[in-house]
Order: structure tokens, then C-alpha cells, then sequence
């Protein structure tokens, strides 16, 4: 469970302050499938940076599933992150060099896992976003579709309870935008992820069973 | 991270780019290779040195004039008051020698050098055992009626005679005069001035009238005096009877210096060491400059590739690892380029020794194992050092400056 309470985030920059989140309280209970919404600018990615402890609130607690993580020091939220969320980006942000086996790999790599189990639980994850046959080849070698695919899977590898995507579809055209957000779908539904979807695009949030709409770093509406 | 993996992603980003990392790796390649090779050169100068001593014998002691002082000579008057066995009694031989660089030339055809020519007494030969390849040495009798013969070294027999003709028999030509070689020496290998091999002997009594008259100006001069001792272990007694015989000779009141030099081979194996130990700390510290250089430069290209790495670093971050495995990452890769380069080093520099100790016989490289270790540890050190900063600037990154950085 995801629960913010009174969030602030301020950048400064020379003189001027601006406040990207603005005293922000919500809470997304586990099995959610939330979209935020907002035109640019609005700390759309500020929110999602905070709820995927990348980073800290100015100011306000971040309660996840039921553990104060806002005053956690840099190493601690680095292991929160590996075990318990899945970041998927606009511009996917694969590692070029490797391939989608070793993409996909990485983070439980970092968790410590290895041998035969790194290697099962990885294939796996590829053969759940439907790239089995994709383990290696590298980026360039794949479509954009199918490399965010590898990024989905890189983020469910660990099976963490909570996906968060900023833009997924940004780069991709709208066919390949649609069944990505399927996947999503079928992943929230057959896994009970919660799956949290960063979009300025209102036919993307559309897909979502709750729309967060926030503005100047203020939610002004949430509907479900 | 395992620390194969660790290796294998440094590997994966070092092969990305392969002209970048071998240029990064050339300053410590070169460096690693000079270092090692110019410490071989210089062992194997030093052996050869030592060992050339140790074959000249270590009790003799060598009297010169003074360098420094125009007017200082010694004579044969000099000679005569130290072989009195009286005045030195540890001396077992005092054998007087002149010395100079004369232009010799084959009679027989056009080749000619110039090279080091000397004035000895037969007994020369056996006390610095110098060995006849062919023929004999000049006999007490040929110094006595100034017999125009003369023993050559090996070298200047092959420059005068190329063609494999016998030296032996020949006329030459030493500064103009006329000499008839009785002998060649057995070579002994070696360099720099008074190299047997370079040496022209005639008996001194010719050197002194005929080759060097002009400079001895009717003083029976010599250029230095060998005194050979009985025992090894009395030189400092000796050397103070022999300067005080010779300050005796000079008429040199108190307070005045001395104007020659009295030393023996100990000292000049110990200066010589002295010397080849400073050049070799001094090739040593040139290997270490451009090992230097080379580290600043890996820290220069990790820098660059921290920073182009940026956003690799943000996802890193993003999922899961933690700043000690981002810093081993950066330091790993700093390592592989430095060892890498280390080993290459290694490889080019014990090839650079074989090279010059097949091209220059004379020097003999010795492929010090010390070297090897410190230099290879150096260049481990260097990656270390120079690939801590960098490390530490992509471990500090924030993640979400990281991801956003374009
Ligand atoms: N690192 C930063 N430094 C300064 N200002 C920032 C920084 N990150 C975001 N901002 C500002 O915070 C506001 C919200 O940014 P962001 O969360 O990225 O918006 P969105 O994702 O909705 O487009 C913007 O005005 C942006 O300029
Ligand atoms: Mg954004």
C-alpha cells in the first residue's frame, strides 16, 4: 500500500523555488490500477520519483506497505527499490551493450541472486511479456515495442508488488502504445500488481480503473 | 555482483569503445614497458661493470695526476720511489703506464680508428690477465731496446682487418709510427674506455719517446701508476704510505693538496655501483613520470565516461544497486584498463630488453623480477588511485538527476 501524506517537493533554482509537489496526500491501495494525469509541468514525474524512492520529499511522510521510507538513507531506498518496485520509462532505458537476458537479469544481479535461479526467473519474466525467443539479442536488434517489453519484464523480474510507468507509450506509436498498456492490464490482473501509469495523454489514462489528475503539484481530482 | 560479473560488465563498456580505452592504455603500456626495460638495461650495465672489476683483480690501486690541476704529472722518478720495497713494502708490482687516443692505421690497406693506445711493461699482461688470442706479449727486452711491436686488442684487429686476414704480423701505423702486431688479444667483451678490446699496447718505452714525446717534454711522464698489493685487505695503510711517498716526491708542504689521485678498485667498483644504482633509480623515476601520466590519463577518460554514463548509472540506480556497487563498477573498469595495459607493458618491455641484448652485444639486459612485480603493482596502484575519483563521482550520483540527465 502507497500512502502520502502532505508531500513537498521543492526545487530550487538560483532565487526562485518551485514547489513540483504541493503538500500532496494520497493513498493507492495493493491491486490498484492507477493513472496520474497531467499537462507538463504539473510534478507528474516528481510524484512518481517519490512514490518509486528515487526521491525524497521535501518535506511530508511516504508510508509503503505500512514502513515510514521518506527519511531512509540512499542504500536502503536502493534496496526498497530492488525489492519491491518496478520502474518502467519512456525511453526505456535498456543497457545497450547488453542483451535483453542481461537487461533483465541486472536487478536481481543486484539483489544477490545467481546460477541457475538468475537464469530461470529471468527467461521467465521475458516469456511472461511474451520474448522468449528475444533473450539475445540486443536493444538495437529489437523493435521499440519489444524493447519496452524487456524493460516491463526487467521490472517484473524481482516480483515486486508495485509497477511504476512514467510515459510507457511516449515512444512508441499509438498500435504498439495499446497493447502495452494490455499487457499492463493483464499483468495488474492476473498478477494483482499494482500498476501506476504516469501519462499527460487522457485516451492513455483512460485504460486505468482510477485517474489522478494533478496540476501545479496539487491533485485536483481523483476519480475511480 | 559477483566479481566475474563485475569484470565482465568493465569488459562489455571497455570493448564498446576499443581505440578510446587502447589509447588510455598506451600511456601505461609505455610506461610499464620503459620502466621494466630500462631497468634491465641498467642491471645489466652494472653486472657488467661489476664483473669486468672483479676480473681486473681487487687489489690494485691506481695512481693518476690530478684531473683538475694543469700543471700536476707524475714521472717515473714516482715509479722509482714507490717500487722501493723500503718505502712500500706491501707493493708486489708498480708498474707505470702511458695512455692516450692515437689514430691507428693498417699499412696494408685504407682502415684506420681512432682508439686508445698504450705504454706498458710486459708484466701489464699478467697482472690485468690479458690472454693472447694469438701470438705474444712484448718482453722486457723489447722495452729495453724500444722494439716497435705491438699487442692489439680484438676489436681493432676486426676494424683493420674486416676481411679475416691475420693481424698477426702485420705493420701498422699508430700516430704515423710504424709498429709490428706480435700479438692479439682475446677478447673479453665489455665497453667504454681502456677496453681491452679497443687497445693498442706497445712497449712504454716507445710510447713514451715516440708517441707521446711532445706531451712528456722530456720528463719521463706517465699517465698512471699501477701498484699491485699483496694482500687485499691492507689498501688504507698502503694508500697513506703511497701519498705520503708521493707528497714526499712532489715536495708538497702541509696544506697543500694533493695533485694526484690515489684510489683502488673497490672504490671505483663502489662509485661505479654508486652511479649505475643512480641511473637506475633515475630510468626508473622516467618510467614512473610517464606511469603517471598514464593514470591521469585513465582518470581523465573515466571522468568523461562517468559522465557520458550518466543516465546508465540513474538506471542502475533505479533498480536496485547500491552506491558501493556503482563505485566497484567505475573501479573495476579503471583496474581492468590499468592491469591490462600492466600486463602489455610487461610483455613489450621484457621484449624491448631481448631486442636490445640481441642488437648491442655488449650490453646484456637482465630482466629484473622485482621490476616486474613493482611495476605491474604500480600500474595496479595507479588504476586504483586514478580510478577512485571517477568511481566515486558516478557512486554519488542522485538517481532521479541521473535518469533525467539527458
Ligand atoms: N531537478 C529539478 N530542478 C528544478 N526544477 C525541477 C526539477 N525537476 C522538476 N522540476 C520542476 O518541477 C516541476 C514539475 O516537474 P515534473 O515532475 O517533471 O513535471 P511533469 O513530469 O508533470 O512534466 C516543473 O516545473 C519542473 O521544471
Ligand atoms: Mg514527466
Amino acid at each position: 500500500m502507497i500512502e502520502l501524506k502532505n508531500i513537498t517537493k521543492v526545487y530550487k533554482m538560483g532565487n526562485e523555488t518551485v514547489r513540483a509537489l504541493d503538500d500532496v496526500s494520497l493513498k493507492i491501495n495493493d491491486g490498484e490500477f492507477v493513472a496520474i494525469i497531467g499537462p507538463s509541468g504539473s510534478g507528474k514525474s516528481t510524484m512518481m520519483n517519490v512514490i518509486g524512492c528515487l526521491d525524497k520529499p521535501t518535506s511530508g511522510e511516504y508510508w509503503l506497505n505500512g514502513k515510514d521510507v521518506s527519511r531512509l538513507r540512499d542504500d536502503q531506498l536502493a534496496t526498497v527499490r530492488n525489492r519491491n518496485i518496478g520502474f518502467v520509462f519512456q525511453m526505456f532505458n535498456l543497457l545497450n551493450r547488453s542483451s535483453a537476458l542481461r537487461n533483465v537479469e541486472l536487478p536481481l544481479r543486484y539483489g544477490g541472486v545467481h546460477g541457475h535461479d538468475l537464469y530461470k526467473r529471468s527467461v521467465d519474466a521475458l516469456d511472461s511479456v511474451g520474448l522468449k525467443d528475444r533473450v539475445r539479442h540486443r536493444p538495437v536488434e529489437l523493435s521499440g515495442g519489444q524493447q519496452q517489453r524487456v524493460a516491463i519484464a526487467r521490472a517484473l523480474v524481482t516480483q515486486p508488488s508495485l509497477l511504476l510507468a512514467d510515459e510507457p507509450t511516449g515512444a512508441l506509436d499509438s498500435h504498439t502504445g495499446e497493447e502495452i498498456l494490455r499487457l499492463f492490464r493483464q499483468l495488474h490482473e492476473e498478477r494483482g500488481l499494482t500498476v501506476v501509469l504516469v501519462t499527460h495523454d487522457m485516451n492513455i489514462a483512460r485504460h486505468t480503473n482510477r485517474i489522478v489528475a494533478i496540476k501545479d503539484g496539487r491533485i485536483e481530482s481523483d476519480v475511480s | 555482483m559477483n566479481i566475474f560479473e563485475t569484470i565482465r560488465t568493465a569488459l562489455e563498456s571497455l570493448t564498446a569503445n576499443k581505440l578510446r580505452t587502447l589509447l588510455t592504455m598506451l600511456g601505461v603500456i609505455i610506461g610499464v614497458g620503459s620502466v621494466v626495460a630500462l631497468l634491465s638495461i641498467g642491471a645489466g650495465v652494472t653486472a657488467n661493470i661489476t664483473g669486468r672489476i672483479s676480473s681486473i683483480g681487487s687489489n690494485l690501486i691506481t695512481v693518476s695526476p690530478m684531473f683538475n690541476q694543469p700543471g700536476a704529472r707524475l714521472t717515473m722518478a714516482d715509479v722509482a720511489a714507490l717500487s722501493n720495497p723500503l718505502a712500500l713494502p706491501e707493493a708486489t708490482m708498480v708498474l707505470p703506464e702511458v695512455r692516450g687516443n692515437l689514430l691507428v692505421a693498417a699499412a696494408t690497406n685504407t682502415n684506420n680508428e681512432s682508439t686508445s693506445v698504450s705504454g706498458e711493461e710486459p708484466a701489464f699482461f699478467t697482472m690485468r690477465a690479458i690472454q693472447m688470442a694469438e701470438g705474444n706479449i712484448f718482453t722486457a727486452n723489447d722495452v729495453l731496446v724500444q722494439t716497435h711491436v705491438a699487442v692489439i686488442g680484438s676489436a681493432v684487429a676486426t676494424t683493420l682487418y674486416p676481411n679475416g686476414e691475420n693481424a698477426l704480423g702485420q705493420t701498422i701505423l699508430v700516430g704515423s709510427v710504424p709498429f709490428k702486431v706480435i700479438g692479439v688479444a682475446v677478447s673479453v667483451g665489455g665497453f667504454g674506455p681502456n677496453n681491452t678490446d679497443d687497445n693498442v699496447y706497445v712497449p712504454i718505452t716507445v710510447a713514451m719517446n715516440k708517441l707521446f714525446a711532445g706531451r712528456a717534454a722530456g720528463l719521463n711522464a706517465v699517465s698512471d701508476i699501477y701498484i699491485q698489493l699483496d694482500q687485499a685487505n691492507d689498501f688504507t695503510a698502503a694508500q697513506n704510505d703511497i701519498q705520503t711517498i708521493l707528497r714526499q716526491n712532489h715536495h708538497l708542504v702541509p696544506g697543500q693538496p694533493n695533485d694526484f689521485r690515489v684510489f683502488n678498485q673497490a672504490q671505483i667498483a663502489s662509485t661505479l655501483d654508486q652511479v649505475s644504482q643512480a641511473l637506475t633509480e633515475f630510468l626508473g623515476a622516467i618510467g614512473g613520470i610517464a606511469l603517471l601520466v598514464g593514470g591521469i590519463g585513465i582518470m581523465n577518460i573515466m571522468l568523461v565516461s562517468v559522465t557520458e554514463r550518466t543516465r546508465e548509472i540513474g538506471v542502475r540506480k533505479a533498480i536496485g544497486a547500491k552506491r558501493f556497487t556503482i563505485l566497484m563498477q567505475f573501479l573495476t573498469e579503471a583496474l581492468t584498463v590499468s592491469g591490462l595495459a600492466g600486463l602489455i607493458g610487461l610483455g613489450l618491455g621484457v621484449g624491448a630488453s631481448d631486442l636490445i641484448g640481441r642488437a648491442q652485444s655488449n650490453l646484456k639486459p637482465a630482466v629484473q623480477p622485482t621490476a616486474l612485480i613493482v611495476a605491474f603493482g604500480f600500474s595496479v596502484i595507479i588504476g586504483v588511485v586514478f580510478g577512485l575519483y571517477p568511481a566515486w563521482r558516478a557512486s554519488r550520483l542522485e538517481p532521479v538527476e541521473a535518469l533525467r540527465y539527458e
